[in-house]
């Protein structure tokens, strides 16, 4: 169990290493493989014999590339407890992309998927490559064998009996030293390199234990990009330590997959974005309520208690009936949704962060979880709203505690941006926080736009009800002239489903009935359809700038 | 003379040493790969027509007899994880026997011990 006490998180992972040495740790969902904590504890090893031979220091920076998998876990896992700078970085960067975030970071090793063995032209590859779909070295040479019998011999000479649970050892981290450098993909630029420390997982990680189930029998279930930092912190560094077993999806996570993985898994809590809940809800739940008969039926008092339980039921049914809570983040979650999820009880809460806090600011447990609230105050963080009246008037959120970073990597400009001179670090949301200090978010402080009247307007609400009261599945809301234009897109898939055609839906209808769930400050005067999908960040968060 | 001998000596000098040799052999519909030498980045180049030849059969039973197997890097353990898929997507069954103990290690330091029985005759 994770004492709520320790703060070394190397020395909780020694631990958990000859604890649970027999226990399985690591699966992907749906492979016949499973790692237990001794596998997963030799190959740490070998990572860090390999590593040694390369030259390769504590401190130096070694980047991971590819999505969700075992093998990404283990290598994480080695990289960390060698008290390298781990360097975690999506896959859905371009080439180009990434060869530049490896300049940038500096990266002396990296780890990543076969697709980029040619990332370097051949001798000018400034790394020795690991694929991380079997952690072999991906470009096997005259070099990389070389590299590997230094690997092997000193394995030979170092544990001579094999490899035990009581050789298990890493050294205690620095709380102040460079622990992960997380690029964010900047919906408005370049990425930046947000350096975290140490102290800030540490933090993180007693936070999860003050918060989240803590057992050492948890099984979980991981759809979150590991890359990430709420997937990172509480879905796999969190529960490793706790020594559960980690179940993780390697595919995209459609809801048929993850259901059917409900049911074998029946994970002990479970981290998604608000999507993953919407169209679980969308395809389960709302159907049932449309009906004219649930209508009526939900008028009656007594009834409606039952539906409502009878629904819940179902829904934790089918996620597993054994989560102690759903935790959304990431995102702003539909508020037609959570108004769904809270009439019928269902057990979930949502959080709040950024990877410039590892990831955690605010959070209240499902028990204490308001609508349209992100929780309260993170432990060990201070957060208000910058604003002459927090309650009534919408502020930007600023923070201050262990969990924030040092400052983003070459970039003391930004830093300076986001840090300010006592210590405040600007998280760029605008918020309200009412008198028990729960906050509810508005929006995104460079997105608002400001009304005929001087009314601040949050296009992500507007935006929020297009989605919810419309077909269209993506909205990004811009303001021409005054007056604020939606700019809406829906898929070929749904179409197709739905019957009908681009050309066939009546936008003046549609905007007419979005219209009415909007304030007067806020109404739409245009519906404008596309015919593509916005372009994303690798987060998956639309490049609004590029919308005018 | 000396100008014959000396192209002489030069073509065994370049003539690649054969330093891995695979032996294919059907016992009882068991299809048993016998390896000798070393198995590295570029001798795993070398036998790729015999594996090739080997993954015919990946829906039989195929038993990988590493007795005279000296040395495996990450190429080796690629060749033979390669040989594991493929008789796992084809039904078949795969075994390793007679690992020398220094190349045993190789498996459990990298963890390829979990994917493959080893057993000894």
């Amino acid at each position: 169990m994770m004492e709520k006490g320790s703060t070394s998180i190397l020395k909780r992972l020694e631990e958990v290493m000859r604890e649970q040495w027999d226990c399985d740790a690591l699966t992907d969902y749906g492979s016949d493989i499973t790692y237990k904590y001794s596998g997963v504890a030799k190959r740490i090893c070998y990572f860090h014999l390999l590593f040694e031979s390369l030259g390769i220091k504590p401190g130096d920076k070694v980047a991971i590339c590819d999505k969700n998998s075992s093998n990404w876990a283990i290598a994480m896992l080695a990289v960390l407890t060698y008290r390298a700078v781990a360097v975690p970085l999506l896959p859905d960067y371009s080439k180009e992309q990434l060869k530049m975030l490896c300049e940038h970071c500096d990266a002396k090793f990296m780890i990543a998927s076969h697709r980029l063995a040619n990332l370097w032209p051949e001798g000018q590859c400034p790394m020795y490559m690991i694929d991380v779909m079997d952690l072999l070295a991906m470009t096997p040479s005259s070099f990389t064998d070389e590299i590997e019998d230094k690997a092997y011999e000193l394995f030979a000479k170092r544990y001579p009996k094999g490899y035990t649970k009581d050789q298990v050892h890493y050294e205690a981290e620095n709380p102040n030293d460079l622990m992960i450098l997380s690029y964010t993909s900047g919906s408005t630029g370049n990425p930046k390199g947000v350096m975290l420390p140490w102290r800030s997982l540490q933090s993180n990680m007693q936070f999860a234990a003050d918060a989240l189930p803590n057992s050492k029998n948890m099984n979980m279930f991981l759809i979150l990009p590991m890359a990430h930092m709420f997937g990172f912190a509480f879905d796999f560094l969190y529960c490793i330590t706790c020594g559960s077993h980690l179940y993780i999806l390697t595919k995209i996570p459609a809801p048929k997959v993850i259901l059917e993985a409900f049911a074998a898994i029946r994970p002990d809590y479970f981290l998604c974005v608000p999507l993953v809940m919407e169209k679980i809800i969308n395809a389960k739940v709302k159907p049932v309520l449309d009906k004219p008969l649930m209508k009526v039926l939900f008028r009656v008092p007594g009834i409606h208690k039952l539906i409502c339980r009878q629904i819940r039921k179902q829904l934790t049914i089918a996620l597993g009936g054994n989560f102690y809570e759903v935790i959304m983040g990431g995102a702003a979650l539909s508020k037609e949704v959570e108004r769904i999820l809270r009439m019928v009880g269902f057990r979930f809460t949502i959080g709040y962060g950024m990877t410039e806090c590892g990831p955690i600011i605010t959070y209240s447990d499902w028990k204490e979880h308001r609508l349209g609230s992100c929780g309260k105050a993170a432990l060990n963080m201070e957060v208000k709203v910058d604003s002459p009246d927090p309650k009534n008037t919408p502020g930007e959120i600023i923070t201050k505690g262990p969990n924030m970073m040092v400052g983003y990597y070459k970039n003391e400009q930004a830093t300076a941006d986001t840090i300010d001179e006592d210590g405040w670090l600007h998280t760029g949301d605008l918020a309200v926080m009412d008198k028990d200090g729960f906050f509810y978010i508005r929006g995104r402080k460079k997105n608002m736009l400001l009304g005929a009247n001087g009314q601040n307007i949050y296009p992500e609400e507007a935006e929020d009800q297009v989605v919810s009261h419309s077909v269209f599945e993506e909205c990004v809301v811009v303001q021409r002239e005054g007056k604020l234009v939606a700019l809406v897109y829906i898929s070929d898939m749904l179409l197709q489903k739905l019957g009908t055609t681009r050309e066939e839906l009546d936008l003046e209808a549609i905007r007419r009935d979005v219209n009415l769930h909007l304030p007067s400050y806020c109404q739409l005067s245009k519906l404008e359809q596309r015919n593509e999908e916005f372009e994303k960040t690798p987060k998956k968060s639309i490049r609004r700038f590029l919308y005018k | 003379m000396l100008g014959n001998s000396s192209i002489f000596a030069t073509e065994i000098f370049l003539k690649p040493q054969i330093i891995i040799m695979v032996d294919i052999k059907n016992e009882n519909g068991v299809y048993i790969a016998s390896f000798k030498g070393r198995l590295d980045a570029p001798t795993a180049q070398e036998i790729q027509e015999e594996i090739e030849a080997l993954l015919v059969h990946a829906d039989k039973e195929i038993v990988l007899d590493c007795a005279k197997l000296e040395y495996i890097s990450s190429a080796g353990l690629r060749l033979f994880l390669r040989i594991r898929k493929e008789v796992s997507a084809k039904g078949g069954k795969v075994s390793i026997r007679n690992l020398a103990h220094e190349v045993k290690d190789v498996f459990v330091l990298t963890g390829f011990d979990e994917f493959f029985d080893f057993h000894n005759s």
